[in-house]
């Protein structure tokens, strides 16, 4: 478990980080983004299935409650990102970028 | 209010398609079609999943492994099976967008990413494993499946489906 849990701060934030890096770049660069942001929201499902339904985390105590909030907020995010991802892809691709 | 079309023609008519009846004898041949790159992709892709599942299942997973990755925690099997789940799931909706012609492009993107986050992941704990263990064929033959299965995933995003 423990080094599940290591494998998940080693790959998760690097790649989190990453995409974000990219999507701020692009943001700055005035390049499309909505392909960056379908790759995130894919990345983010699939966090919330190896969460949920693998992990379990809906079963974890949490020791704070800031993690706790967190934790659960996670299907919300995904949910979120993929709304603004295909906002972005109608958006970009009704301004014929 | 902007005056983009909520819905280019060409989405339209794939919503159309979308819930049409297609016979299988036309979509067999749709396949046919494809190169010959994208049809061995397709095919070992779900060889690929669809054994490792079932030899998880059976629990004989470690037969598959490098030698110097022993699986004896539970939570690492549960997230193995986990993961070939995923891999279940994504490779069945991808055959129903390829049913229906619509979202192939979008699946593929899906298992290419969920292939390479469940590939990072791993490596992370086999690297330094790996890198001191004695390298026979089994850990050869087993970085080239992966790497054959990330290229297959790699031809399938970038096939005109």
């Amino acid at each position: 478990m423990a080094t599940y849990v290591n494998q998940l701060s080693k790959v998760r934030l690097p790649l989190n980080l990453s995409l974000l890096l990219w999507l701020g770049g692009a943001v700055a660069m005035k390049k499309p983004i909505s392909t960056i942001l379908v790759i995130t929201a894919i990345f983010n499902w699939i966090l919330v299935i190896d969460d949920y339904f693998v992990v379990q985390i809906q079963n974890f105590t949490f020791e704070s409650t800031l993690g706790q909030v967190l934790a659960s907020l996670r299907p919300i995010v995904a949910a979120s990102v993929s709304l603004i991802a295909i906002e972005a892809r109608l958006h970009e691709r009704g301004s014929g970028s | 209010m902007t005056e983009r079309k909520l819905l280019t023609d060409a989405e339209l008519e794939a919503l159309h398609q979308a819930f049409a009846y297609h016979p299988i004898d036309e979509v067999w041949n749709r396949f046919k079609r494809h190169s010959l790159r994208f049809k061995a992709s397709y095919i070992f892709l779900h060889v690929y999943v669809v054994s490792y599942w079932l030899i998880h299942s059976i629990g004989l997973t470690q037969t598959l492994l490098p030698s110097s990755l022993s699986i004896t925690d539970p939570m690492v099997k549960q997230v193995m099976a986990g993961r070939l789940l995923v891999g279940l799931m994504i490779l069945t909706i991808m055959n129903l967008a390829f049913y229906l012609k619509i979202g192939f492009k979008t699946v593929s993107l899906a298992l290419l990413v969920s292939y390479t986050y469940a590939t990072l992941s791993m490596s992370l704990v086999l690297g330094p494993l790996m890198y001191a263990a004695d390298w026979g064929l089994k850990e050869f033959l087993w970085v080239g499946v992966r790497l054959a299965a990330l290229i297959a995933m790699w031809q399938l995003y970038r096939s005109d489906t």
